[in-house]
């Protein structure tokens, strides 16, 4: 497994979408290879850093969304 | 109604048979994932609000006239939606994505946090503001590729699909996308 694959599933890894033999495989990697490590250190940082990026719509908006829902429910019964 | 025991698909078979409150806690489920990935590409308060509400109502119609195939995942579908309306809105304009203050906030200002003292919460405020521009500054593939997985939570194999790559091409974009975030940051000695 050349370099780019082996980053391109340590992403996979971070993000939680490797299976446990990938993560066997993966963290004996990380054990062995140093500089390996230190690019997962680097990228679990920013993706850390990412998770305070987190917002939610205005109330009015649910409201909007789901009045609409029922009107359209309304006039479907008529 | 309880949330963690019935599944997207359920709650939408549901509304369908015309249960309201499926509708409403398929949108609370969701609602942060797509309203973030929204706002981050168009960069704009009242804009993602109207996208928002758009996404949500064409997927009430498509429901509604029973157009929903069941092809895959709920959130996929929706995230597609809600970025073929973004696309749709920038060839509207022409224009890419600008920040704009329509009363002098942006998204940063109604960002969920912890109950913080007034200097935390400035702090705070700071480090999102970075963190914003940080992800601002990628190019477009790679940023879109960070709204994808890391805010609507589409796993790369959905990413791929959507935005018509393949899953190794997905991968790249995030891992330049981390990488050159990572630069940046170092560039500008940001403290996060």
């Amino acid at each position: 497994m050349n370099r780019e694959s082996t980053i391109n599933n340590l992403v996979r890894y971070i993000y939680h979408e490797t299976d446990m033999r990938e993560n066997d495989d993966i963290r004996r990697l990380l054990s062995m290879d140093a500089d390996l490590r230190n690019d997962y250190n680097e990228m679990r940082k920013v993706n850390k850093m990412l998770d305070r990026l987190i917002c939610n719509p205005s109330p009015t908006s649910v409201n909007i969304i789901l009045n609409h829902s029922k009107k359209l429910g309304r006039l479907e019964a008529v | 109604m309880q949330d963690h025991v019935i599944s997207d698909k359920e709650l939408l078979s549901q509304y369908q048979s015309g249960n309201e409150a499926a509708l409403e806690l398929l949108i609370t489920r969701h609602k942060e994932k797509i309203f973030t990935s929204i706002y981050i590409f168009v960069k704009d308060r009242y804009l993602a609000e109207d996208i928002f509400q758009d996404t949500f109502i064409k997927i009430i119609d498509t429901l509604r006239r029973g157009k929903y195939k069941e092809e895959g995942k709920f959130l996929p579908w929706a995230m597609r939606i809600a970025r073929n309306l973004c696309i749709d809105h920038f060839r509207k304009t022409k224009r890419t994505p600008t920040i704009t203050n329509g009363e002098g906030y942006d998204i940063f200002d109604i960002l969920r946090f912890d109950t913080d003292n007034a200097e935390d919460t400035m702090i705070k405020n700071q480090s999102h503001d970075r963190v914003r521009k940080l992800v601002n500054q990628l190019p477009k593939e790679q940023k879109e590729v960070v709204i994808l997985r890391h805010y609507a939570q589409l796993s790369f194999k959905e990413i791929a699909k959507l935005t018509d790559v393949s899953i190794n091409t997905a991968l790249g974009r995030m891992r330049y996308a981390l990488i050159n975030m990572r630069k940046m940051i170092e560039e500008k000695q940001i403290a996060l």
